[in-house]
């Protein structure tokens, strides 16, 4: 009959769960005795034939049927004109410049969540005077069977505006990658009337899903100079998981 | 499986990105249906639990405490379900004299290999106990210390549950013409 730590110790050895000495030990243990190997021989059999019983594979549409199911909470918005964050800058008028906006946009600042009414805090913007040294500094055009239009980067030393003004006409997915540009994702504007009602964002990416007309602006902000390593932002576009479209904007 | 990466996902679903739950899903959604499969012994429960274990997932994400790894708490809802379903069906089984669950089509039966329902076999006749510290050391490919976590119990009961298992499958395998 053998000894529990006997039995331990082959059942760690098997399992690999075992230190330098007690290896010594085990090695020992199986020269010298015959009741240690044949219970060392059944349970490497049994692991061994356990090792061998492949994964299975769950259902093709097992994960299309939970990722309907799960519902998360909506994208956090921050609806305001605060300039707080953009330390006095003339936000507005700037995206209007830059974007040539003149219908109504709503501004949804990435932050926090207040008690903010937000009805209250979408108007109209007139075209204003402009942002001192707002100035075009790239642009990309897709132009696909899918989805057409074009990606516009313009801003100042500390701003940065990407404007987008695309078609397509049928569910489409735009991720901005700031990585290494030296930038953060600062708020978020849209023309009424082409309402973009779906989009997510982390620290350096954003993504926007719809379909149809589309015209948002993107507000950057600077972090540092330092920060910036690739000198690009990178823009995709996607369809039902596939890539259909990839370009770097140049700052 | 690496928790600051979870834990960034987490963070990124909670605030409303629908890439961050697809990669999450991506990651834990076949060992979650693997787990629950080797507890379960049937495809269509399987399934069942996967997709309950997510939504249960998905719905209390803001009660996950991060000072635990997401993958423990993922696979104990994973083990709950299972067992959860295991009573659900044998209930089921008991009022309507119907097939237990864990009894398979033909063609899951033609699905799997030899040696996987041999193994599925002699599974489905241990305790659940003893079929939980299998499933997640040999199918979950977990640490006894992790196994110790997702099951919250000390690592001592899951060698002394594990040992004991293998002991009862290698005797079942045997007289089922297996060693």
């Amino acid at each position: 009959m053998l000894h529990e730590h006997t039995k331990d110790l082959i059942n760690r050895a098997v399992d690999g769960e075992m230190s330098e000495p007690e290896k010594a030990e085990f090695n020992a243990l199986l020269a010298d005795s015959q009741e240690a190997r044949s219970y060392n021989d059944g349970l490497t059999g049994v692991v061994s034939l356990l090792e061998r019983v492949p994964l299975v594979e769950p259902p093709a549409n097992l994960q299309r049927r939970i990722l309907n199911q799960i519902q998360l909470p909506r994208p956090q918005r921050w609806f305001t004109w605060s300039a707080a964050w953009m330390q006095g800058k003339p936000v507005s008028h700037g995206i209007a410049a830059a974007a040539g906006l003149m219908a109504a946009v709503a501004i949804y600042e990435l932050g926090p969540v207040t008690d903010t009414d937000y009805a209250a805090l979408v108007g109209t913007l007139a075209r204003g005077e402009g942002l001192n040294g707002v100035v075009q500094l790239s642009y990309l055009d897709i132009d696909l069977p899918a989805v057409h239009g074009r990606v516009l980067l313009s801003g100042s030393d500390d701003l940065k505006l990407l404007r987008f003004d695309v078609a397509s006409d049928a569910q489409v997915e735009f991720e901005v990658l700031l990585g290494g540009s030296g930038l953060t994702f600062g708020g978020f504007a849209q023309e009424a009337e082409a309402g973009t009602d779906n989009f997510s964002y982390s620290e350096d990416n954003l993504s926007v899903s719809n379909f149809g007309a589309q015209r948002f602006t993107v507000i950057l902000r600077d972090v540092s100079a330092e920060a910036a390593t690739s000198g690009g932002i990178v823009v995709s576009v996607s369809q039902e998981g596939e890539a259909l479209y990839q370009g770097v904007l140049s700052l | 499986m690496g928790n600051s990466r979870d834990q960034a996902l987490i963070e990124r679903c909670q605030r409303g990105d629908r890439r961050a739950l697809e990669e999450l899903l991506e990651t834990y959604q076949r060992p979650v249906y693997n787990a629950a499969f080797r507890m379960l012994g049937n495809p269509e429960d399987a399934s069942d639990v996967t997709q309950a274990v997510f939504l249960k997932v998905f719905e209390h994400l803001d009660r996950y405490d991060p000072g635990h790894k997401f993958f423990s708490w993922i696979y104990r809802i994973a083990i709950n379900e299972s067992i959860n379903q295991f009573k659900r069906a044998k209930r089921e089984t008991k009022l309507d004299d119907t097939e237990l669950s864990g009894a398979r089509g033909p063609v899951e039966e033609a699905e799997l290999d030899a040696d996987s329902r041999r193994v599925q076999d002699a599974l489905m006749t241990l305790q659940e106990d003893y079929r939980m510290v299998v499933v997640l050391r040999h199918f979950s490919e977990m640490s006894y210390r992790e196994i110790s976590e997702v099951l919250h119990i000390p690592e001592i009961t899951v060698k002394s549950r594990l040992y004991t298992a293998r002991q009862l499958l290698k005797d079942r395998l045997v007289a089922g013409g297996e060693g």
